[in-house]
């Protein structure tokens, strides 16, 4: 697969030597995969958390796929089940979760816990919103960085320590020498998220899951970063599942995006479709809640609130906030095809809800 | 006081500066951060003034320092309240906070929230509190069954409802929000802003209004004010700031910002903002912004820009102020700006 053989190129802004191809291909123990065949397949997820004495259906079904080299954004309100379903595909659910159904594939393979173990952090790479929480606070950044490489490259100390200098820079940190000497809280929020998209991308991974990569930055930083994501995918064809709540940040970065609400995907197509034409009054609803530069018409908010999961959710989970639900929204409604590429969940979703989307924006 | 058309100044902040102690390089080393440094803003009644710019760039300690939490070193903050001739009332000045999960009591009743913040008003008799908490819960889109639930029991659009009506309770004239709809969901942001917007009209409240988000800041406010390094470095009505921006760091701020619109798709932020902003401890020489200035970059960096602390100054008949000495070249550079990039 390209990302093994392919040679790092430095940031245009950062004069970075290049790095060395860490290993070559073929001693990873994946195949490489024919470049049509899906680099992940996530099926019929379903999660559950224990909650004392109630459980959450955190997750309800889903499903996802993604190619080589693929950005898929996967947008949502807190507790619509986006991280979760991160966090499942990884094998990381916290304790009281338990995952009901699904299965995985990573290139082609089945994923158990055991072979988890092996790929993460080195076929599958992991940035989460807050760095400061991610990074142990008494070790040394350059340490951690280097840990990495020990654990899944077989490196020696010192040359794991040269090569997490040569990440830094890779990530736009100058004076990397000093600052791998550092601990986490001397870095400022925007340095230390780079650290960990740095500690990231050791292993040069297949795919790399973002989790709310930017929402603790400032938009000068989020743009760098985002930019850096977009260096990183064109430099050795890294495959990034981009977790977030913010709309523009997926239209600016993704191909695909998947809608999630009350632990369903409810709509999934071309991000540049999906955002331009929503098919599923929620995706509607929320492009017009959000407030757009250089538009300071009135917001129409979306009224209520996401529902609660404890308990059965039945019909569609948006009905209570649909400014469309009818008599059929008792029902629940499957993710369906609706338009060629695009699916969405909702037995309204149509050309009529397209027309009536198009015509609230004129 | 005449009629409601002529706007009084409510807020008026002078050369307020702020500054905090900070260990130096060295152990035992004193050195002190310039948290503000020389901030002059004015607010009139019923407007509605935002404030924003990067993390640390003394939004926060404007915002305290207004309300009162934080004293300054230097300069003066008035606030013209309620009072007879203008005098400042207690509860005047009010503010709602970011987290509304960290700014409430989880335990507390709502009524005992913002039951507390009207007796604290001393603006009722005990018998008559029920009846005002009933009536700002009103205010503020809240059932009346919500009064008796706890902080822990209402989701975080609720909560900051919550956080609303208790500042609402003392009849402020002056609220300061601090990035108050940052912790919300998108769904629920807007409902909050609506809700923020309606309330100044009603009840003719005036807003200093604190985000990081841009677009959340034109949306609710007429004048805005960009802050970099304990600085005002742009002010002006918020559409002609944000759409010709006068001052280079505001121009490289708006076109970081992505946008949804799927028409202008891919990264086409064409301003380059490298680094973040240097320490308050020791910030640069002349313009504080020179060393990430892609404008004096442009011209050759000046000597000017190096040795010279530009200040707020205005062209010939506008309200809109930057602190650069090459403001009047910023549009026409911008555009050749884009086309290198």
């Amino acid at each position: 697969m390209a990302a093994g053989g392919a040679r790092i190129r430095g940031v245009p802004a950062v004069n970075a030597p290049p790095l060395v191809p860490i290993q070559p291909d073929g001693d990873t123990g994946v195949n490489d995969t024919a470049s049509n065949e899906h680099l992940v397949e996530l099926t019929d997820l379903s999660v559950q958390f224990e909650l004392g004495h109630r459980t959450v259906d955190a997750v309800r079904g889903v499903s996802l796929t993604m190619k080589p080299g693929e950005v898929l954004g996967v947008v949502g309100e807190s507790g619509s089940g986006k991280t979760v379903t991160a966090l499942s595909l990884i094998g990381l659910l916290p304790p009281n979760g338990s995952l009901r159904s699904g299965s995985v594939r990573f290139q082609g393979q089945t994923l158990d816990q055991k072979r988890l173990a092996e790929i993460r952090g080195d076929r599958i790479g992991m940035v989460f919103q807050n760095p400061l929480s991610s990074f142990n606070p008494v070790l040394r950044v350059g340490a951690q960085i280097a840990e990495v490489l020990q654990l899944h490259r077989g490196m020696g100390r010192k040359q794991a320590i040269e090569e997490a200098g040569l990440l830094l820079v890779r990530v736009g940190i100058s004076e990397p020498q000093k600052r791998l000497m550092s601990y986490p809280h001397e870095f400022s929020g925007g340095m230390l998220q780079r650290a960990m998209i740095a500690m990231a991308i050791a292993c040069q991974p297949a795919l790399l899951i973002a989790d709310e990569p930017t929402t603790s930055l400032d938009v000068t930083v989020q743009a760098q970063v985002l930019e850096l994501f977009a260096g990183l995918r064109a430099d050795f064809g890294m495959g990034l599942l981009l977790i977030t709540h913010n709309l523009a940040v997926v239209a600016n970065v993704a191909d695909r995006v998947v809608v999630m609400y009350a632990g369903r995907v409810v709509e999934h197509g071309p991000v540049r479709e999906v955002l331009g034409s929503p098919t599923h009054p929620y995706t509607a609803g929320l492009l017009q809640a959000v407030p757009k530069l250089g538009n300071a018409d009135p917001l129409q908010a979306i009224p209520g609130q996401p529902p609660s999961l404890t308990g059965r959710v039945n019909g569609c989970a948006y009905r209570t906030r649909c400014p469309l639900a009818g008599p059929e929204c008792e029902a629940d409604p499957p993710l369906r095809l609706v338009l060629a590429d695009r699916e969405a969940a909702c037995w309204n979703a149509d050309a009529a809800m397209l027309r009536k989307f198009r015509g609230a924006r004129e | 006081m005449n009629a409601a058309s002529s706007r009084e100044t409510i807020l008026t902040v002078e050369n307020a500066c702020v500054s905090f102690p900070a260990r130096g390089e060295q152990p035992k080393e004193k050195r002190t951060i310039q948290a503000l440094d020389g901030v002059s803003l004015e607010v009139s009644e019923g407007q509605s003034l935002g404030i924003v710019g990067e993390t640390g760039c003394g939004k926060t300690t404007l915002a305290r320092a207004i309300v009162g939490l934080q004293s300054l070193s230097a300069g003066s903050i008035r606030v013209r309240g309620a009072g007879p001739g203008g005098a400042r009332r207690r509860g005047d000045v009010q503010m709602v906070f970011q987290d509304p999960f960290a700014s409430l009591d989880p335990h507390q009743r709502v009524r005992s929230i913002v039951g507390e913040s009207v007796t604290a008003a001393g603006l009722a008799t005990k018998r008559e509190i029920p009846e005002r908490v009933a009536g700002l819960l009103d205010l503020v889109g809240l059932s009346r069954e919500v009064s008796d639930r706890r902080a822990t029991e209402l989701s975080g659009g609720q909560r900051q409802r919550v956080g609303i009506a208790r500042a609402l309770a003392s009849e402020p004239r002056l609220i300061v929000c601090d990035e108050p709809v940052t912790a919300l969901d998108v769904s629920v942001q807007a409902q909050i802003i609506n809700l923020l917007i309606d309330l100044r009209e009603r009840l003719r409240l005036t807003y200093v209004f604190i985000a990081h988000d841009v677009a959340v800041v034109e949306q609710v406010s007429e004048r805005v004010a960009v802050m970099y390094l304990g600085r005002v470095v742009e002010t002006g009505p918020v559409g002609s700031v944000l759409a010709e921006p006068r001052h280079p760091y505001t121009a490289a701020l708006v076109s970081a910002i992505p946008s949804i619109d799927p028409v202008s798709q891919g990264l086409n932020r064409s301003i380059p903002l490298a680094g973040e902003p240097p320490s308050p401890i020791d910030p640069p020489s002349g313009c504080r912004f020179h060393p990430r200035c892609w404008l004096s970059e442009r011209l050759g960096r000046p000597a000017s820009c190096l040795e010279d602390d530009p200040r707020l100054s205005g062209a010939e008949g506008s309200d809109q102020c930057a602190a650069c000495h090459f403001a009047s070249v910023t549009q026409t550079e911008l555009a050749g700006q884009q086309q290198a990039v």
